[in-house]
This record gives structure tokens, sequence and C-alpha cells, in this order.
């Protein structure tokens, strides 16, 4: 409300602006917070949390029911908990993507584009494990897609963070391919702080997620 | 014994003036405190509803002359205040309305019944429990209840959700697979309440009625009573015949007659059709012609519902409507 | 209007860069705010008049007890049609298309700030809704209700693929309206022009930038309940089994999360329609703008505090439904500001009855009484009496026919000359007034009575002598005159068409950016980018305002991008131009949607082709300033 009486105020005290806003020798090329793609990079992010936000809400929403209720128990009963090692392994390898694609974009920024390509392959290598762990982990399960709420919560939730991970897989590679082949440099790389971006989330993501599906369940019971 | 519930739906229903589903038409306290939170909302929502109309008009069509000075900010400003000031005032009558009545519609307390109530697709399973919650015996789409005191309902779902309502005695709750929902009532004038379901429950949700009667004490428990016996003995040839085509045609798959045949509560209990008002969930009047028409043409008269039609040669027809009449 | 001597402007140029592409191919590549805005606006108003004929069947059958027009299979399918396209096709949509229109006209600028993502998000919202009415056509459409419950929605109680086609096409909405609202946010905070700071925004444009930011909070509720339905139905998981641990409440919790926002989500946009239009022909700046757009802004907070009433009835604990009745009222407050703002406005003015006021005047009187039985409703002794009876019915079409359909109908008639240069007759535009305010009235306000004498909602038939007969049969001819009303508008289109007068740049004298430029706008929107001082600028700075932004390239599509509170002048970015990826991507997304109703594979399938597409929609071009323009 203040900021909104502060712009009122403004208004009054706004006079007649009669010179022209020559800006055609401002440059061309943004990128960061002036550009209207870092903008909506928020905002998509914001709904990609809020998703999983909303997930974690509704596990969180059975576990009050089948508990209070009396009803099953959470997990319910009878359920083997999923092993917690590939999952875990994850969040260390989810984390170096992240740092190398900051390090990355900061080094690009300097002009070093060879180490970020650098970075770049070592970020896809570390998130293409992740994604084989996360098969593997599938794999490993010791119970079905359906065979009570707790385990549909637990498909669900590593699935939905998998299309990040693999969207972001994608964007990396496609980031140092176009490096390589010079369309990103030092001052073109929008591309390069919307990957930031989007890793950032997909690594912080990930720890809710495997905290609340793998350990809160052994903390409790 | 029910004598004087017999008669005609009809007439019962033509001379409640709201009709015999109406909230208006109360039979017990809780439904009239709603009237009376009623009463205080219309009259608010009224008198805003006139004074803004009004507002409008005259602040649309009031005369202006031609050099007239524009109305000051600082006067509309103090005009919008005394709005806001005259809404927070209201809203907080509503509130306090509201919240007082809910208090009176939570209140817990003893009840001289336990009712269980099962929605199913589409008609209602009724089964009354005994001091110790045991079952005592089972009917559908007619709930008796004794005035003067309250009785609770026990409101569960196996299938899809369901609500239960019958306006003339209480608001309504929903019956929720997996859930078991209570609702305390009391009637406190003899009569018979229509109640539909209110939750859009799949292709017949629009005919899943049912009825509440409420009967005098000394009546209801002759009418506990009866119920608890078994289905009554056929007597001569013709409902023996009609009891064998019950049994063999198909019906006893579906539809339990304590005594006869226990089925696996697929379709309503049958064992106290006869006294009954109406079939079928409450959709048509419980007369020999339409015992006949809702046996051989179900799917005719409620598209989609879960009874199959039944094809009889016309006397083993006759003969399963003779004895359903017989099941007093 | 530029269109001064000294003009340093080759209009012809800027055309030429703006302009779209031309051809069947061209079609599917253009981008421009304006063409996507009306074909938004087309497609969502011809799935109303559906919707709408679909309302007047139900009124028929329901005319009379025991009517055989409509048997009750295909009387489901209508009602839960009717329902999913008001809301989902038709309201968001059209107040969509408004605003991709509008807001780059009123807030100053060339187009908005990812044009092929409006691209895409017109396709996928297209193709959505043709699917949706195909099913109805094919007798498979969705039957459980717009609402969809489970465990009803579940495939033991639903198998065949009605309801899957329901959770595909809540898909194709969801993404639609996300990628809409994405675009709105940015572009609204990004893109005003120099000097419009958040205090000379106007109202129309902080109601749509409050209802896209709804958008992004309340839509990843029904996100992730479709696709738990979605997954339920196909893959057996068990969100909403009670018997293995899911809930059924859990649904109901999220679907009304997005469900109640989503009621403001249309009606804020709709009040900013009447905030724009009032105020012009009254005369006189609307009175109490900080007040309206702060009572915009506490509707849009507040409304996410309401979800739970309407589930008054599930028997939740009397504690929480105490907090959500007491909101709902609250609620009623914000409300209540924007109403004496309006009026204030009217009396403080001198109000002149053309068809956009008179929409905007009965929207007051029928919204007015919407708002009220609204308030009634969050009482909760009395919700439980009339919830998911034809109260309700009264209620909420009070609400969205009277609170958002007649402000869109306003809104129609006051912008037809932006869009078309052309007038609508004010003689029909009357006649079509009186029509859907008489017939609206008489089909809906019997209904509260309806509800009163105990008749539920959704039902396809009902009994004789339930004293239901007459009223029923009153509300059906009110019908029928409020879709001749409708009809109306129709005609008044087509003869604007053929011989409408044309209307001039500014022809209601409106103060809004918009009517600062030609009507229609040149395909560039403004020939110079103008510097805002005023909430009025029109009427303070008339048609040649002060020099505004000058330097902007004529030979590429670029936009000035300032500060999101004081619109500082920050940036110069260019923008993309046409495309045919979006158009792929909305197809490649279609498939995944409507193939994930017969395998999860196809949604793998679309999902990794989807990426593909995406690097192809963002593959550096070569551009006409820099060699070379990242995405």
């Amino acid at each position: 409300m203040l900021v909104l009486a502060d712009q009122i105020h403004c208004e009054r005290k706004g006079g007649k602006v009669s010179e022209p806003i020559d800006v055609s020798q401002w440059p061309r090329i943004h990128s960061g917070v002036t550009h209207p793609f870092w903008w909506g990079g928020v905002v998509f992010i914001t709904i990609a949390a809020t998703i999983i936000a909303v997930f974690i809400v509704g596990f969180f929403y059975l576990w009050i029911v089948n508990v209070a209720l009396d009803r099953m128990g959470w997990p319910p009963a009878g359920t083997q908990l999923p092993p917690a090692l590939y999952p875990g392994i994850e969040v260390l390898l989810l984390g170096i993507c992240a740092f190398t694609t900051i390090y990355g974009g900061k080094y690009l920024e300097r002009g070093h584009t060879r180490i970020f390509v650098l970075a770049q392959f070592l970020c896809s290598g570390m998130a293409a494990t992740s994604v084989l762990l996360r098969w593997l982990q599938s794999e490993a399960l010791p119970f079905g897609l359906g065979d009570n709420a707790y385990t549909s919560f637990v498909w669900i939730l590593t699935g939905y963070h998998l299309m990040h991970v693999v969207a972001a897989l994608f964007a990396t590679a496609i980031l140092a391919w176009l490096a390589i082949k010079g369309y990103i440099n030092s001052e073109r790389r929008l591309g390069v702080d919307l990957n930031i971006m989007h890793w950032k989330f997909t690594a912080l993501s990930w720890i809710p997620i495997y905290l609340m599906l793998y350990w809160l369940p052994r903390w409790t019971q | 014994m029910c004598k004087g519930f017999r008669i005609p739906i009809v007439a019962l229903l033509l001379m409640a003036c709201g009709g015999p589903q109406s909230m208006f038409e109360t039979a017990g306290p809780d439904a009239a405190r709603v009237i009376v939170l009623w009463w205080i909302l219309f009259a608010i929502c009224l008198f805003v509803t006139i004074a803004v109309i009004g507002v409008l008009l005259v602040a649309s069509f009031r005369r202006r002359s031609e050099g007239e000075l524009p109305v000051p900010d600082k006067k509309l400003g103090v005009a919008m205040g005394w709005g806001i000031g005259v809404t927070i005032v209201l809203l907080t009558v509503i509130l306090t309305a509201t919240f007082r009545s809910s208090d009176a519609y939570a209140e817990q307390g003893p009840v001289a019944l336990t009712i269980d109530v099962v929605g199913k697709l589409w008609w209602w399973e009724v089964t009354y429990l005994g001091e110790n919650g045991e079952p005592l015996f089972r009917t559908a789409n007619e709930i008796h209840i004794p005035t003067g005191v309250p009785v609770r309902f026990r409101l569960r779902s196996d299938n899809v959700i369901h609500s239960f309502w019958v306006p003339s005695l209480a608001g309504k709750v929903d019956l929720l697979p997996g859930r078991t929902n209570y609702l305390r009532l009391a009637a406190n004038k003899a009569g018979i309440y229509r109640g539909q379901c209110a939750e859009y429950c799949g292709i017949q949700h629009a005919l899943m009625a049912f009825l509440v009667i409420a009967q005098l004490p000394e009546e209801f428990a002759e009418w506990m009573e009866a119920q608890q016996l078994p289905a009554r003995e056929p007597k001569d040839e013709m409902t023996h015949r009609g009891k064998n085509v019950f049994l063999q045609a198909g019906c006893a798959k579906c539809h339990t007659v304590r005594g006869v045949a226990v089925a696996v509560e697929a379709g309503p209990d049958l064992t106290h059709l006869a006294p009954r008002h109406t079939l079928a969930a409450a959709s048509l009047p419980n007369r020999r012609g339409h015992l006949g028409g809702w046996i051989s043409d179900p799917q005719g008269i409620k598209p989609g519902n879960l009874m199959p039609a039944t094809p009889l040669n016309s006397e083993d027809f006759q003969a399963l409507l003779r004895y359903l009449e017989n099941l007093q | 209007m530029n269109t001064q001597t000294d003009d340093p402007v080759n209009h012809e140029t800027l055309d030429c860069t703006w302009g779209n592409p031309f051809g069947l191919w061209g079609w599917f590549t253009i981008v421009n705010h304006k063409n996507i805005g009306i074909r938004y606006l087309v497609t969502a108003f011809i799935f109303f008049l559906g919707a709408g004929v679909l309302g007047v069947l139900m009124r028929v059958q329901l005319a009379s007890p025991q009517n055989d027009f409509m048997g009750p299979d295909f009387f489901n399918q209508v009602f839960t049609v009717h329902g999913t396209v008001m809301m989902f096709l038709f309201a968001i949509p059209m107040v969509e298309g408004f605003a991709i229109y509008l807001v780059p006209l009123m807030i100053g600028t060339r187009d908005l700030c990812f044009p092929r993502l409006s691209a895409y998000s017109y396709y996928v919202f297209l193709i959505g809704g043709i699917a949706l009415w195909i099913s109805l056509f094919l007798g498979s459409a969705p039957d459980a209700g717009w609402f969809n419950y489970p465990t009803l929605a579940l495939k033991e109680f639903s198998p065949s693929h009605r309801i899957s086609v329901y959770a595909t096409v809540i898909s194709f909405i969801e993404v639609a309206a996300l990628a809409a609202a994405v675009e709105l946010i940015v572009t609204i905070l990004k893109q005003r022009a120099p000097g419009m700071t958040l205090g000379r925004t106007s109202p129309f444009v902080w109601s749509i930038l409050v209802a896209a930011i709804m958008i992004v909070f309340a839509m990843p509720g029904i996100v992730v309940a479709s696709v738990m339905l979605a997954m339920d139905r196909l893959l057996e998981t068990a969100f909403f089994q009670p018997a293995l641990g899911g809930d059924v409440l859990l649904w109901q919790h999220l679907f009304w999360w997005f469900g109640h926002p989503e009621v403001y989500i249309i009606f804020l946009p709709a009040t900013g329609i009447v905030s724009t239009i009032i105020p012009v022909f009254c005369g006189r700046p609307l009175f109490g703008y900080t007040a309206v757009v702060v009572a915009i802004i506490s509707t849009g907070v507040i409304s996410f505090g309401l979800w739970v009433h309407h589930m008054f009835a599930t028997g939740l604990p009397t504690q929480a439904d105490g907090f959500f009745a007491a909101a709902s009222g609250l609620v009623a407050l914000p409300t209540g500001i924007q109403f004496f703002a309006w009026l204030a406005t009217i009396w403080g003015g001198r109000p002149v009855f053309k068809t956009p006021f008179l929409f905007c005047f009965g929207f007051i009187s029928l919204f007015l009484i919407g708002g009220l039985t609204g308030v009634m409703v969050a009482s909760i002794p009395f919700d439980l009496q009339v919830h998911d009876s034809y109260f309700v019915v009264a209620h909420f079409h009070y609400v969205l026919i009277g609170g958002v359909v007649f402000p869109i109908f306003g809104g129609i008639y006051y912008w037809w000359p932006k869009f078309t240069g052309r007038m609508l007759s004010e003689r029909l535009g009357k006649l079509n007034f009186w029509m859907m305010f008489i017939g609206f009235n008489v089909a809906f306000f019997p209904m509260h009575n309806l509800g009163f004498r105990g008749m539920p909602r959704r039902i396809y038939t009902y009994l004789p002598d339930l004293g239901w007969d007459i009223l029923n049969q009153l509300s059906t001819w009110g019908t029928y005159l409020l879709a001749l009303g409708v009809l109306v508008l129709l005609i008044n289109i087509v003869w604007s068409l053929r011989r409408g007068r044309p209307s001039g740049d500014n022809p209601w004298n409106a103060d809004t950016l918009e009517w600062m430029t030609t009507s229609p706008p040149a395909n560039y929107n403004f020939a110079e980018v103008p510097r805002i001082t005023s909430l009025n600028p029109v009427w303070k700075d008339g048609p040649h305002p002060a020099p505004g932004v000058r330097g902007l390239r004529e030979d590429a599509r670029e936009i000035i991008i300032t500060t999101s509170v004081e619109a500082e002048p920050q940036a110069v970015v260019e923008l993309p131009g046409p495309s045919i990826w979006p158009f792929i991507l909305a197809v490649i997304s279609s498939i995944a949607f409507i193939g994930s109703i017969f395998s999860p594979w196809w949604y793998v399938a679309g999902f990794c082709g989807g990426l593909m597409a995406a690097a192809c929609w963002f593959w550096p071009i070569k551009s006409t300033v820099s060699g070379k323009v990242e995405r």
C-alpha cells in the first residue's frame, strides 16, 4: 500500500516533460534482470515451484487424514520404505550441476568461453548420471505405482522432478553446443542466465522432495 | 398401523404451499433456525439492494443544471466512507448471526436413536442401530423417526459422493466414501418430509430421493417392532407361486427378503415392501400398477439404473406382484 | 494519431516490420498481439454461443416435469460441457483475449513481451476447445460435472473415456492460461510506456495484472489435481482411492483452491472493464482510483482464503468452517469499495446512456444481487440448506452473467470501434441490452425460489407436484428471451461489419491510452511510444502528447523496457517475429495430451518432441540489427 501511495504522490508532482527520450544509441543486447525473458523465467519457476508446493501439501494432507481419521497410518501400514541411497547421491549430483552452471556462467561473463563449455559438459554428465540413478531407483523400488497413496506420491513427485532434470540437461547440452559454435559469448548469454535459474530450482527443489519422500517416513515410524 | 399415512402422497404435496421439499415448511428446530437466519440475511440484503439501486438511479438521473460545478471529491469521499462504514457494520451483523446459528447447529447431545444411512447407486440403504450400535434391521428409501426427540444419522457411502438433504428438517450433509459424517436433528411435527440426494452422483442423481416419516413415539415404536419381524409367509397358492418366481427369476440375487433370501446387498431390502409409500427411491407411488411397471421396465422409468428388466409370463408376473404386496 | 508533418517516423517501414505474413502458412506464423487477441476473442465467443445453446437445451428439458426431450446420459454430458466450456473455454480466454489485445495498447508498447508464447497459448486453447466439442458430438463428452468429483470421476464409476477427456481438456486450458498469464505479468511490469508509473496505470491493466498473478498461484492446484486424476484413471495410482490411503476431499481442496480464485480471475478483469467504461460515459475520471486498485489487490488476496466455502457440507471441523465463512463475508468489503467508487463516479459525472454504459448499469444491479446472495451462502447454516440447490445456480449465474458477461458485452460495444474502426448500432445495442437484462432476470430470478423449494442442481428431470413446475417453465421462457438478446448482438456485428458508421479514432472521447492511436491500430500500435504524465493521458494531452521515445529502429521489432514501478526507460529489446514453431509445439503438446487418454507413452513422446520443438523455437536467428540474436 505504501508503494502505491508513493506512486500517486509522484503523479501529483510529475510535471510536463518535453524532451524526447532518444534511445538510438542504447545497447540492444541484454541479459539478466533488464530483459523480459529473465522476468518470464522467474514467473515460470514460480509456477513450477507452486506445483511442487501443492504436491507437498497434498502429501501432508493425506498423512493427516490417514492418521487423524485412524484409517491406514502414513505411509499406509505395510508399505516397504524405498531405499534412500541413490536419491541421496542425486542431491549431491544436482547440487554440482547447479554450481557448475553458475560458475560456468561467471567465466563466460569474463569471456572464458572454453571454461564455460567445459562446465556445461561437466554439468550434462552429472545430470545424465542423475537421470540414470533415477532409472535404477525406479527399478529398485519395493512397490508399484498404485500400491497406495504414498507410493503414488513417490512415483509422481520423482517423475515430475525428472522432467525438470531432463529439460535442464537438454538445455545445458544445447547451450554448450551453441557456445562452441560461437552463438553465445560474454555479451549474449541470456539463455545461460535462464539455464542457471532453472538449475538452481531443479537442484534446490529436490532436497525437500527427497527428505519428505525418503526420510520423513523413516523418522516418524 | 401405518394406515394414518396411507393418504396418497399427491394430496399431501398439494396441501403444503411451499411444496413437500421446501426448506420453509419447517418441521424441526434445526430447519426453523435457518429460517430465522434467512430473514436476518434477507432484511439486510434487501436494505442494501434498495439503497444501492436507489443511489444508482438518483446518481444516473438526478437533474443537473447547465453550469453546475462538479461535485467536489471530498463530498464523494465522505459518502464513500459512510458506505464502507455501513458495509462493515452489516457484515459484522451477518457474521455474528451466522456464528450464533452455527454454534447451535453444531451442538452435540444425547440422541434417542442412531440410524445408519448408506448412499447407494442410486438409492438409500437405511439400517436401524440398537443401543450398542448393533444393526437391528434394514430398510430402504424410507426413514421413520419419532417426533420430539433428537435422532442421529450416521452417513456413509461405499461408492460415490452423495448428500443427505431433507429441507424441512435440516441442512444437508455429504456422504463420502472413506469417511463417516453425522447429522443430528429432531422433528417436532408428525408428517412426511421428502428428501433428495443433493450431490451429483451419476446418471440417476435426479431421482435419488427418499422420505422421512416423523411419527408420534408410540406409532414409531409399533413400526420398529413390525420391521424387526421376518417377512410374512405366503398365505395362498398364488403368493406361494409368487415367492418361487421371486427366488427363481433373479430378484433374489439382489434383493434380500429376511427369512426367504439373503442377497449381497446390491438392491434394497424388500422384507417389508408393502407398507412403504414409494418405490424406486421415492420416484413412484407404491401401487400395483407402478410396481408392475417398475419390474417390467425399470430402464424405461429410470434409464441407467442398476435394476435389469425381468421378463416374465403374465401369470408369473401377477403372482410376483401378489407376493410383493403380501410383504407387509 | 502522430501524423504531424514533421513526424520523423517512416510509417511504411514500421508497418512492414511489424506486419504479418500472408497466406495459409503465414496464418499459422502470426504473432502480433492484436491478431492473437482477436482470435482469442472470436474463438472464446463462439464457444460461448455453443455453451449457451447447451444451456437453452437444458432449460427445454427442465421446462416441465418428467420431460423426455433428453435422457439422463445426454443431459449429464450437456450440463458438464456447458459448465466446463463457460468457465474454461469462454470466461478465462475471453478476458485473456481482451487483455492480449488491449494491454499493449493501454500501456503504450508495440507488442507483448513473448509474442510467440501468446501464439502458442492460442493454438493450445483452440485445439483443446475443439477436442471437447468433438467429444460431445461423438457422445463421449465428460459427464461428471465441471467440478468432476472423485470417486464418481474414477475409473470404477466412470469406466469410459469421458472423464479422461475432461482431464485432458483441463490440461490444455492450464497450459494456455498459464502461458498467457506469464506473458501479461511481464508485459505489464516491464513494458509500460515511460512515465506510466504503477499509479498511472489504468484499473483495467491493474485488474489484468492481479488476475494473471492469481492464475500463477491458483492454476497449480488444478494442474496437480488433473494430473493425479489422469494417473488414477490411467496408471491406477491411489490419490483419490479411500481404500488405499487416498482421499476424495483431496480433489475438492485442490479443485477449489483453483476454482474459487478462478471466479475472481474472471470477475476482476470484468470490474476493470467497468472501471474503464463508467468514467468515459460520465465524463469525469474514476473517483477513488487508489481505493479501486487497493480493492482489486485485496480481492485477489482474500480470494485464496475462500475455497472451503464450497465444502461446508462435507463435514469439516467447525472451526475451519468458521474461518472460511468469515473470509467469505470479508471479500464483500473490497467489492463494496469498488461499487461505491462507481456510484460516486456516476454521481459526480454526467452519465450518457450509450450501450456500453447501459451494460455497466446492468452489471451493477445484477452483480449486486449475485454478490448479496454470495454473502448469504457464506453463512454456513443457511448454506447447508441452499448448497447444491437451484438457489446456488441462481447465485452464480447472477455473479457470472451479471458480473462477467454483461461487462464483457459492454466491453465488446465499447472497444468494437477500436477493433474494427466501425460503430455498432446504438438502437440494436439498446434492444440487445434490454432483451438480455429482462430475459436474464426472468430466467434466473425464479431459481432462488426453486432452491428454497428443494430443487437440487444437476438433475435431468423432476417429479410433478413438488411445486417446481411453474417456476421452471417461467425460467425457460426467460432463457429464450436471453438467447434472442444474444442473437441481437450477432445481428449487430454483421450489420456493423457491412455498413457500420466509421468511428474515427476516439468515438467515445475516452481517456485511456489505447484511444491515442488510430482505430483500428496500425501493426506497430504507436508510431512513437508516448511519454505518460497522467492517469488519463488522452484527456490530459489530447491526441498529440509530449515527445516520447525516439530512436527505436524502424526495421526491427524493437520495444522499450522500463522499470517495473516507476516506468523509467531502462533498455531496448528486440522482439522475435513470426514463426511456425509455436504452432508445431502446440500440435505436439496436443498429441501428448490427447494421447495420454490412451497410454502414458504418448505423454513421454510428447515431452521429448516438445523439447526438440522448443529448441527450434528458440534457435538463434539472423537479426536485422546485430548479426545474431539469441532467443
